[in-house]
């Protein structure tokens, strides 16, 4: 009886030693791909997603596709953790022998490019294919808070704190600007404002770049990084929808200067009572609103 | 010595033949060796817009650096390079040098009033030439919406450089901004333009369907706006990529079976795209 409840207190010993890891496939050739990292602020509109390197991931193995037409997933299961190394406008991570037709649990490791990316963590869906032979494109995306979709087809991972800032050209507020109102003020918030010849020139562009609105700044902060202006009286007849905004500096040849551009959206009506309506005209109004 | 003026109109076909023959002439490099040195922080197009802003008249080494560093931008061919070493920074190098030298002579000419610009209209055709002798999917052609779109983020992100003569000194309300763009500036366009329907989920939409998603986007985007009050969050995300995993099989394959001549035939085709007689 003593030797039977030893030989149990063992096995459980062993049970509880071993029996915790997970329970990885064997290793076998024919594995790896390539992992690539990006940004993406959907906050703005009309964003373009941005190459981002130097950005640590983590990479450990949770299953296997399903056996298919007699191939099954190749390659090795062991966890890895790379950073992304940036050459010629590609942030790639090489996940040697990475086991192909699997799904890994990833983690962002970074706080880059948005404060609030470190510690992420998702889902990477790895489909069978040829030894490096795919791409498998992840982002860290700064986006509206409280969403957990997206128009277009993406898988979501966990939500973070968010942050400001990306490469995104400059911001207009408010967002919208209602074509029911025609007073108040637009701020522009970028940077290299200067009203050293001049103030600075806002116009506002259909898609198909027709100029809907103009006006001339009346105001530049100290600093450049925000600019106001009236509302220009081409925005009331402007329908609703999303315009490019094009910022010029005043020139000493007395002429302007691209300096940047943005989205700038258009509502139909007036401001929701409380809403953000283009009523604010004392700057710095864009700094009580968040990207 | 300079080109005739009559040049820049011949110099997108030339980009394309280029990227052409560096696809033909492509070794395995990435296939079985694979390595990925080198690791910055990386801001959009910004060694573009730095390059852009060293540019001196009459000074070609500072155009040189520019078409350098747009044929390294990261347009999004990089994935198609690295699996299957097809892209600008694989065009072989005594052909990459032909045509830089023409683009910065072009350029040159442009910016001193002597040489012809390049219209939208030329990218849409010559992107949807490339689309059809590929035979390729539905949403790799575009339309002039599209190349101005992506015209308009370029500037965002490029305001020196792309910024240059796009809107005339004197534009009034109801006037359009310049169509025509310097052949740098439509080199660096046109690369965008084939990048992005290359590896971007969010620009693989065929042209029909263009101003109906962008509707759809930006309503979900204000919504999300105004229910989040004006908050944000981070969300880490595997973007959908069977689109441009179909779209590199495809160019592969065509790729490996098109010989040096038959770049040539569609170099003519693009001629014709651009109006321009054999």
């Amino acid at each position: 009886m003593k030797r039977a409840y030893s030989l149990l207190l063992t096995l459980s010993l062993l049970f509880f030693v071993y029996g915790c890891e997970p329970d990885l496939p064997p290793t076998t050739p024919g594995g790896g791909f390539y992992v690539t990292t990006w940004g993406w602020n959907q906050t703005v509109a009309a964003a373009l997603p941005f190459p981002v390197g130097s950005i640590t991931i983590q990479g450990e193995w949770s299953s296997d596709c399903p056996t298919q037409g007699g191939v099954g997933a190749l390659g090795s299961p062991a966890t890895w953790e790379q950073t992304s190394t940036l050459e010629n406008g590609i942030a790639s991570i090489l996940v040697v022998n990475g086991r192909v037709c699997a799904n890994w649990n990833i983690a962002w490791l970074t706080n880059s490019p948005f404060p609030g990316c470190a510690g992420l963590t998702g889902e990477l869906s790895v489909p069978y294919g040829a030894p490096y032979q795919q791409t498998l494109p992840i982002a860290c995306i700064l986006t509206p808070a409280g969403i957990s979709g997206s128009p277009i087809e993406i898988s979501g991972g966990d939500g973070g704190d968010g942050g400001d800032g990306g490469p995104e050209g400059f911001t207009f507020t408010p967002d919208p600007i209602y074509n029911g109102t025609t007073t108040g003020a637009i701020t522009a918030t970028g940077g290299g404002f200067s009203s050293e010849y001049g103030m600075p020139l806002f116009q506002y562009f259909t898609s198909s770049g027709t100029l809907v609105a103009q006006a001339t700044a009346t105001y530049v902060a100290p600093s450049g990084t925000y600019a106001s202006g009236p509302v220009p009286s081409g925005i009331s007849s402007a329908p609703a929808g999303v315009y490019f905004g094009i910022i010029s500096n005043a020139t000493a040849g007395g002429s302007y200067q691209i300096i940047g551009s943005g989205t700038a959206t258009v509502a139909s009506g007036t401001p929701p009572s409380g809403g953000g309506g283009a009523g604010c005209r004392k700057p710095p109004c864009s700094q009580s609103t968040k990207n | 010595m300079r080109t005739s003026p009559t040049v820049s109109p011949y110099i997108l076909p030339t980009v394309l033949l280029g990227i052409l023959l560096g696809m033909t002439l492509k070794n395995a490099d990435g296939q079985d060796n694979p390595t990925l040195p080198g690791s910055t922080h990386y801001v959009v197009h910004g060694e573009v817009e730095e390059k852009a802003r060293l540019l001196q008249d009459n000074n070609q080494d500072t155009y040189r650096a520019l078409a350098d560093e747009i044929f390294k931008a990261a347009h999004g061919f990089e994935a198609l390079t690295v699996i299957k070493g097809i892209g600008p920074t694989k065009i072989p190098a005594s052909l990459d040098t032909v045509i830089k030298d023409r683009l910065v002579y072009a350029e040159m000419q442009y910016r001193e009033g002597t040489g012809k610009g390049v219209t939208e209209q030329s990218i849409v055709n010559l992107s949807n030439m490339l689309a059809h002798e590929m035979n390729l999917p539905n949403y790799t052609r575009t339309n002039q919406a599209q190349v101005h779109f992506m015209r308009m983020a370029l500037i965002r992100y490029n305001p020196t450089f792309m910024g240059y003569r796009a809107v005339q000194p004197a534009i009034k309300v109801g006037e359009s901004m310049n169509e025509e763009l310097s052949p740098l500036q439509a080199t660096h366009l046109l690369l965008e333009v084939l990048g992005h329907k290359l590896s971007d989920p969010t620009f693989q939409v065929a042209p029909e369907d263009w101003e109906r998603y962008r509707e759809r986007m930006e309503a979900w985007r204000q919504e999300a706006v105004k229910r989040s009050g004006g908050a944000v969050q981070n969300m880490l995300i595997q973007f959908d990529d069977s689109k441009s995993n179909e779209l590199r099989q495809s160019i592969g394959n065509r790729v490996s079976a098109m010989s040096p001549i038959e770049g040539l035939l569609l170099l003519e085709k693009g001629l014709d795209s651009l109006g321009i007689g054999r």
